[in-house]
Order: structure tokens, then sequence, then C-alpha cells
């Protein structure tokens, strides 16, 4: 809400500077949004205002906060009205058809308008709110709605259709496909859900948003139906949502505004109308079924120590309503301790205040936060504990940090295409090429690769921890833990692959815990499975992997520091070395496997040596394993550990891999 | 002519002597000294041959013992003092530093976070990134068609009632609906909007949530935590302030702002003029949402908060434009 510091002077006189007005209200529950400006010799500040005060997008609003700020009291413009007496139920102007969207409906008949140029604070005001200016009639209209917060339209009479036994202004609901044209000139094809104001035979207004070109005011305007209304928020917020229209008049009246409010604002602008464009009231219709009750609360003192930490007086808190204009109707004498018992009257204005907790923060925020003490939680903590997947995600971030990538977070919305099966389409996506969510980590995370590239880092490795998102079925929606590396190479994928992936995934798979004897894997074409007894918990790709979150949880230890990696050096070790020719055409895999089958005396498994030479033959490989052989009983001779490896070379030979000669 | 006799200690003053030497002396000395061709092994041998052949042998003997532990020695030291020269070569070679990966920064300070409220009791909870209207919005006091619904432009998926969470505050609503109190837990998360990023507000950002229900809970502890917090994650010397808000999940409402760390309270392009940044909301848990939750409100209160982790980490980190962090748009050098 733009607040040109003049015109809020006409309601209460200002007693701080600019600046200081600005972080009142900013602690008051509005903040000041922007540098204060200066527009047409006037001081403007912007304030924020929240969804719950319709009230305070109003220049008067702001002026009845800081009058309870100062302990004042607001300077209400004079409304003298001769028609006091002639409020009646709608007779031939009025019509009221959509009953369930129409709280109010109020129009006055005005005539003998003389239209012309509106006085100069009529026009600084609305130039200084940034309303542009159009002729006196309507900048009432304007100057009205931002003084009380309620919008008001106008029609002009001779605009409007009058057929016999039709009244002159009908609320209903729109036709399908019906057109409709605003002032502004955009053309907008209704729906039977929109609500508009219409003559007999056309829409003239959408209800609560925006007038037409067919009914406007002009320089020959000479009698109008002056309009203001309130209806039900969420049939103006649809209607504005879906025909992308925000208006002035549609911000309001998507808030929930209180009935009795319009007439003060009509009566203000009738009177306004009457001195500035020397109109003559005709007459005033008024379609206003259930009168809106005045609400009133019981309020128990003691709430604001119970939910705010801080003991006020009750006669403080009196004071403090009062001066936000609450009114205190009755107090019950306490008849027990924490009983002190208020019945608090809400102003019309206030649609946001409902029960106790609200009347708390009324008292508390014009106290000002910065009264409430700072206090420590002296409960002791309840029995609750962190879930063990989420402790694991931060271990493998740490050991993938260790090993040297980077961890990255990406945008999981991506291009949807109908060829991944399960992908999740959104239905309003702001860009068309971010239409669905990701089904792999990798499918966002690799473009980074391509960024860092161009930043001159070729050689990396980086990660995510992050979900993705798949389609159950109609109605059924899963989201699953990943986390997943990709590697960056200026060399080849073999390299790369051979040098760092799969290095990194076993060294993580050891640093885990994960207990060899559960793990095997399925080679298929350009890609590793892993399973731990029986499920997949890591798939291995040519320039990176990807983690099942949830599984890898299942097998974690973290209690356990795996044995693995802990070995003691006095134990008995003995060394050999195995040199093998194979064929380069066999996955060599199987050899660490056939070698790791003896595993009760073997500690370690390494491979020294692998190389191509054309003296070995051709498309021969030359692998040097080095296995060390440990007993922590030191039972190893010479002769045990002599039979052992003779067993596994026989096993190795008949899977068809030969020790060089 | 030396004295070798054996009531004569001689030998015993040579080994003296030659273990003082071998931690005084360098290795070439010391050999010159003891096994060279005028050394003392060799000086010693020639003394004893005009000895009689009975008092030869027992000094022979010695000379024999003294002899083998000189050129053990000898060799011993050489062999430490070749494994610990080096070569001479050029230290000042330039070379890269060896890979250590980074954390992201908001993994960074969500982990401070999470060690820090910890320590208060509260544990890590997590909850699904798609959501349902109930979830995210209804039971958070926003119903449809609600001004409120206003703050947060929904993405929703291709299927009735499903969108994705546009605040971390869902879990705060699955948590209290399915737990007894007294309940603390925090939890940090991604949160999504149907709006264009800019410098300052991400379309897809990050989210810390934080909840404590229990008996006599009130507003003067939720001070507390936010500075102690605040505090913790940016410095003692990070200025705070509070103020009214309002958000629908929450009665009170309450906002603590830091004072910029880009401009100190100047006013700056990041911080909107404002001189303060907008850290965090919260407040006490709106009456409805606990009696949704099936929570008596008259025995129990709680504090809900959340917080921008991208502006923690921006303020943390000085990073200008929240959209660095997001798709590998920050390069680690």
């Amino acid at each position: 809400m733009k607040v040109p510091l003049s015109w809020l002077e006409k309601y209460i006189k200002l007693e701080h500077t600019p600046k200081e007005f600005g972080d009142i209200m900013t602690g008051l529950e509005f903040m000041q949004d922007g540098p204060i400006k200066d527009i047409e010799n006037d001081k403007v500040i912007d304030l924020e205002i929240r969804q719950n005060r319709s009230d305070m997008l109003s220049i008067i609003g702001v002026a009845r906060e800081y009058a309870a700020y100062l302990g004042k009291k607001v300077n209400y413009p004079e409304i003298t009205q001769e028609f006091d007496t002639n409020w009646g139920t709608p007779k031939e102007n009025l019509s009221v058809q959509s009953k369930n969207s129409v709280k109010r409906f109020c129009t006055v008949q005005i005539k003998n308008i003389h239209i012309k140029k509106s006085p100069e604070y009529i026009i600084n005001a609305l130039n200084a709110y940034g309303i542009s200016t159009k002729n006196n009639l309507v900048d009432i209209t304007n100057y009205v709605m931002l003084e009380y917060g309620i919008p008001l339209h106008a029609f002009d009479v001779k605009k409007l259709d009058k057929s016999k036994g039709h009244s002159l202004l009908t609320i209903r609901h729109a036709a399908d496909e019906e057109s409709f044209e605003t002032w502004q000139k955009t053309k907008i094809n209704l729906t039977t859900e929109d609500i508009v104001v219409a003559d007999s035979k056309k829409p003239v207004a959408i209800a609560g948003i925006i007038g037409g070109a067919n009914s406007d005011i002009d320089a020959n305007t000479s009698e109008i139906l002056l309009e203001a209304a309130v209806y039900d928020h969420a049939t103006v917020r649809r209607t504005a949502l879906r025909h992308g229209i925000r208006t002035e008049a549609s911000l309001r009246h998507e808030k929930f505004l209180n009935p009795e409010m319009v007439e003060v604002a009509i009566r203000r602008a009738t009177l306004l109308i009457q001195q500035l464009c020397s109109g003559v009231v005709v007459q005033i219709e008024d379609h206003y079924e259930n009168n809106e009750p005045l609400k009133t609360i019981d309020f128990n003192v003691f709430e604001i120590e119970r939910l705010g930490g801080i003991h006020l007086e009750k006669e403080e808190v009196i004071r403090l309503l009062e001066n936000l204009e609450f009114k205190i109707t009755d107090q019950k004498e306490a008849l027990g301790v924490n009983k002190d018992i208020i019945t608090v009257a809400i102003p019309d204005h206030r649609t946001d205040v409902k029960i106790q907790a609200d009347l708390v923060e009324e008292v508390l925020r014009l106290k000002g936060y910065e009264h409430i003490p700072r206090t420590g939680i002296s409960a002791s903590p309840p029995d609750f504990s962190t879930p063990k997947v989420l402790l694991v995600e931060e271990k493998i971030r740490d050991i993938l940090v260790n090993i040297g990538l980077s961890e990255h977070i990406t945008n999981p919305l991506v291009k949807y295409t109908k060829e991944i099966k399960n992908q999740i389409q959104l239905e309003n996506p702001l860009n068309a090429e971010l239409d669905g969510l990701r089904t792999t980590i990798r499918e966002t995370l690799l473009p980074v690769l391509s960024r860092n590239a161009k930043a001159g880092n070729l050689n990396i490795g980086i990660f995510e921890v992050g979900k993705i998102y798949m389609k159950v079925k109609q109605g059924e929606y899963n989201e699953e833990r990943r986390i997943e590396t990709v590697y960056a190479t200026d060399k080849n994928l073999e390299t790369l692959f051979k040098q760092k992936v799969k290095p990194d995934f076993i060294a993580l798979i050891n640093k885990l815990g994960i207990n060899d004897d559960g793990l095997k894997y399925d080679a298929e074409e350009n890609h590793l499975k892993y399973f731990y007894n029986k499920k997949l918990i890591a798939n291995l790709f040519q320039s990176g992997f990807e983690l099942i979150t949830d599984e890898i949880s299942e097998i974690v230890n973290l209690q356990n520091v795996p044995s693995t990696l802990i070995k003691s050096s006095l134990s008995q070790k003995i060394v050999e070395e195995l040199s093998l020719v194979v064929s380069k055409n066999k996955a060599l895999g199987e050899i660490i496997e056939i070698i790791k089958s003896e595993k009760e005396l073997i500690s370690q498994i390494e491979i020294v040596d692998l190389y191509e030479d054309a003296k070995l033959g051709l498309n021969k490989i030359s692998i040097t394993v080095k296995i060390i052989f440990e007993d922590a009983e030191n039972k190893l001779t010479k002769e045990s550990v002599g039979k052992l490896k003779e067993k596994i070379v026989n096993m190795l030979s008949k899977k068809g891999f030969k020790l060089r000669d | 002519m030396v004295n070798t006799n054996k009531e004569n200690p001689a030998i015993d003053t040579y080994i003296k002597e030659f273990k003082k030497d071998l931690e005084d002396l360098d290795i070439d000395s010391i050999y010159v000294k003891y096994l060279g061709k005028k050394g003392i092994v060799n000086t010693l041998f020639a003394g004893i041959r005009d000895l009689s052949s009975d008092i030869k042998k027992d000094v022979s003997k010695d000379l024999n013992t003294f002899k083998s532990l000189v050129e053990s020695e000898i060799k011993n030291k050489k062999d430490t003092s070749d494994n610990t020269s080096s070569e001479k070569f050029d230290l000042t070679y330039p070379v890269n530093p060896t890979k250590i990966g980074n954390l992201h920064p908001v993994t960074i300070v969500t982990r401070e976070l999470y060690q820090f409220f910890h320590y208060y009791g509260f544990s890590v909870q997590d909850g699904p990134e798609i959501e349902s209207d109930y979830y995210n919005f209804e039971m958070m006091g926003v119903p449809k068609d609600h001004p409120a619904r206003e703050l947060q432009d929904t993405l929703y998926i291709l299927e009735p009632e499903h969108l994705l969470r546009t605040q971390t505050s869902s879990i705060e609503a699955r948590i209290l609906k399915n737990t007894k109190p007294p309940i603390r837990f925090v939890n940090g998360g991604k949160a999504f909007r149907n709006e264009t990023g800019s410098k300052s507000n991400g379309a897809i950002f990050h989210q810390f949530q934080g909840v404590c229900v229990d008996k006599n809970i009130t507003m003067a502890n939720l001070k507390w935590i936010f500075t102690k917090s605040l505090k913790f994650i940016l410095g003692e010397d990070t200025k705070i302030r509070f103020r009214a808000k309002y958000y629908p999940e929450v009665e009170p409402g309450l906002s603590p702002d830091i004072e910029c760390k880009f401009c100190v309270g100047a006013g700056c392009e990041i911080c909107k003029f404002r001189g303060w940044i907008e850290i965090a909301g919260g407040g006490m848990i709106h009456p409805n949402t606990l009696k949704e939750a099936g929570i008596d409100t008259n025995e129990y209160s709680g504090f809900a908060f959340g917080w921008g982790l991208d502006r923690i980490a921006m303020q943390r980190f000085k990073i200008r434009d929240i959209r660095l962090l997001i798709n590998g748009n920050i390069v680690y050098v």
C-alpha cells in the first residue's frame, strides 16, 4: 500500500520523520517496502500489507494504526448526508440474482452531474499513490476507494440498456462464452462461474474486478449509478485468477471485506459528488439481506501471558485494545487465578480478528515485540529421534567430499517427455521447458558439468543428494531418495571409469562398511547393477554412479566401524603375487571374485599391474594381483599359503585365466 | 703398547668413547677413526702381536667383540642415515593442490543448524515434496480460495489436489497430526513456487522448519531460540529485531530480521533498501491447526518457525544472487 504522507495527515498528524514512521509501521506488522519516494512534492511510503488486513489497503486504515501507536484519535472525514432516511430495498434499479455471491450491493442514482477536472488535492493524492486521473467523477470513486478501502464504480445511466420489465442493473452469473470488453479495451470470454453486473442486454462490469467500455463515464455523462458492493471473496478471486485481471478493486474484493463498510464509503463518495460534480441524488437502493452482526470475543487476559510469555495488567490490555478501536463491552470479576475475562467488540473493519489468539497479537504488537523477554525452553526434550536414512545421507556426503567430489543442488523440474514411463507432469508450469519432474538425478546434474567445463573445470566429479519422482498409478505418487555422482574428463571414458568412477564407488562401499559377502553385481551393457541380498542398492555407469539411498541405509551399520578398514600391523601377513595373461574380451571382474572366494585368510587384494602388450599375443592383457594373506593367530605357514595359492590358481585356470609363463 | 689386561678397563674405555663418537661424529669420521687403516681397531690388534699366547687369547677375544660391535653399529648408523637423508630436488616446484570436495553452502548451514537444534533436543524429520492440498494449505490455515494463497503461487502436478509443497510447514502438519505432544523437531528441505526467480527469491529454494509443542511454550521461548540460533549460524555480532507479521498458520505471528551484512544497515539492493533482511517467520501455532491435529489447546501450546536456508547461506558466504545456489551455477575453486 502506497501511502502519500500529506494525504495521511488529513486524518492524523505525523509526529515522526518519514523514516521513523516507516520503522513504526514495520514494527506494527506493515513492513516498509523499498525506499521512501518523492512523488508530486509528497513523500510516499510503500507498506507491505498481508492478506489478513483488507482494511489496511486504505489511507484511513494506516491512519488508525498510527493513531493507535500514538494513543490518539483518527480525524475521520465528516459525512453529513440529507438522504439518511432514504435507504431502501431494491426497486427498479437493482436486481440481485446471484445471491450466494453477493453480500451487499448498494447503488445511488445521481443526476445533474457536471464532468470536469478534479480539484488539485484529489489529483495530487491520486498521482502520489500512482493512479492516473480522468475526471472529477471517476477520480472521486478512486479517491474514496483508497481512503476507505472499499472499491466503488459509476455507470453512465444513459448508456445502460433500459428494456421494459428489467432492472437497470442485474447481478447475475455470466453466460458461457459471454463476451465482455473492459474500459481498457481488453476482450474477455466469460464463464458461467463469473459474476457480472449487467443491464438488460449485456454485462457492464465484472463484479468486483473491472467496469466495461460500454458504460463508462465520459465528458457527456450527466446521470450515473454509483455502486459499492461486497461479494463472496472466493468468487472474485477465482474470476480474477481465471482471466488474469488484477485491479485495485479486485485486490480488495479478494480479501475479507465487511459489508457494513459499504455504507460509509458510498456516503462519502456521494457527498463528494454532490460537492464537486453538483450532483443531485435521485434514489438509493441497497441489497443487504443478511446483516453482518457485531462480533464479540470473550477474552481471558491471561492468554497474553500463556502465549506471549509476558505479563500485562488488565488495565494496560484494555488501553491497548481501545487504542485500536476495540470496545470493551463487559468485564467479569476474577473468580479464580488467571480468569480475568473481558468481552471485546470487534470494529467493523477488522475482519481478521476472530479468536482470543488474534487479540493476543493485537495487544502484543501494539505493546511492541521488543518487550517480550527471551526465555529458554524449560521442559526436557521429548523422546524423538532422527530417521537413520538422514544420518546415512550425511555420512555419504562426507565420504564423497573426502574422495574429492563436490556437492551440487539442481532444480528437479525437467522437460516432460512421454517416452519416460511414469514421469510426473505439471499442471501449471511457468516454463514449458520445465513441465515435468526428474526420474533420475543425473538428468539435472549432468548439465552442471558442462557449465563447469565452460569455467575451465574439465576433470571433476560432482554429486547430488536428492529425490526422484514417479507416478505409481492414478492418484499415487512416489518420491525416492537417490544420491548420484557424475564425472567429467578430458581423457577417454574408459580411463575415467577405471581410474575414478569405479574406484570411488568401491571406496565408498568399503567406507560404509557394507559387507562384501552380500554384495553381487550384474553386468549389463555399459551398466553394472549392484545387489545386496538380492536388493538393488546401486547402479554403476560409465561416468558416474547412482545410490538407492533407502536400500543402502538399510544395510549400513552406523555404529560399527567397518572391520575391513582397521587391521593390526602386528598380525602375521604373507604377500603373494599372481601374474595372469588373459583374453581382453573376458570380464576381468571375475578374477577378483574367484580370489575373494577364499576370503577367510585374505585381508587385501590389490591390482598392481595391468597392461596390454603385443608380445603377450593378440588381444591379451597381463594382470598382476597382489594378495595379502593374513592370520591374526599367526598360524600361516609357507606351505599352507602355497596350498591356498595353488587352489586359487586352479580355480582361475578352470575359468580360463592362466598364469603368465 | 696398549694395556689390555683383563683387570684393566681399557676396552671399556674404548667402547665408551666409541658410543660417544657414534652420537657426535658423522659416519665417515667414525669409520676412519675406528675401522680405517690406521684406525683404533687395527692399532689395537697390532698391539697384541707380542703378547704371550694365553693372555693373547683372552685379549683378542675382547678385541674381536669390540670390532664386531663397531662394525655393526657403523652399519646401523649408515642404514638409518641412508633412509632419512633425501636427494636434493626443487622444493619450489609448482603443484596443483590435492582435490578435496566441497559441500554445498546450503548443506553446510543446514548441518550447522541441525547440530545447534540437536543440542536443544530437536530431532530431524522429513516429509514428502509431492504433497496434498490438505497438508500444504488447509491444515495450515489456508483453505481453498483463501486470500493467503496469494502468498504462494503453487505448482500443481497433473492430478487433483496434488502439488509440490510450497513450504516445509507441510511436514509440521503431518507430524502434528501423527504424533502426540511433546513434539520437538527441525527439518531442512526443498520448497517450490510457481514464480520467476530473482536475485533474492528462487522458484526452488530451501526452507528450514522448526516446531516445538509442549506445556507452557510461549513467544518468549521462540524469541530465545531465534536469537540463539541466528547468532550461532551468522555470528555473535548479528543484530536481530523482532516484529509482528501475519502468517496464516500462526497466531500471534512473529518475524525476526537481521541487519543486512552487505550494507550494515545502510540499505542496498540485497535488502531491498531496508537495511534489514527478512530472514525468517514464525509464531505460536494457530489454535485451529492444533485442534485439527487433535491436540488440546488448553493443555498445550507450541511455536513453529521457518526460514530461508538460501538466504542464510547468502549472508554467510556473501553470495549476492540466490540463483547461484541451484543448478551448479556455483563453481568451486
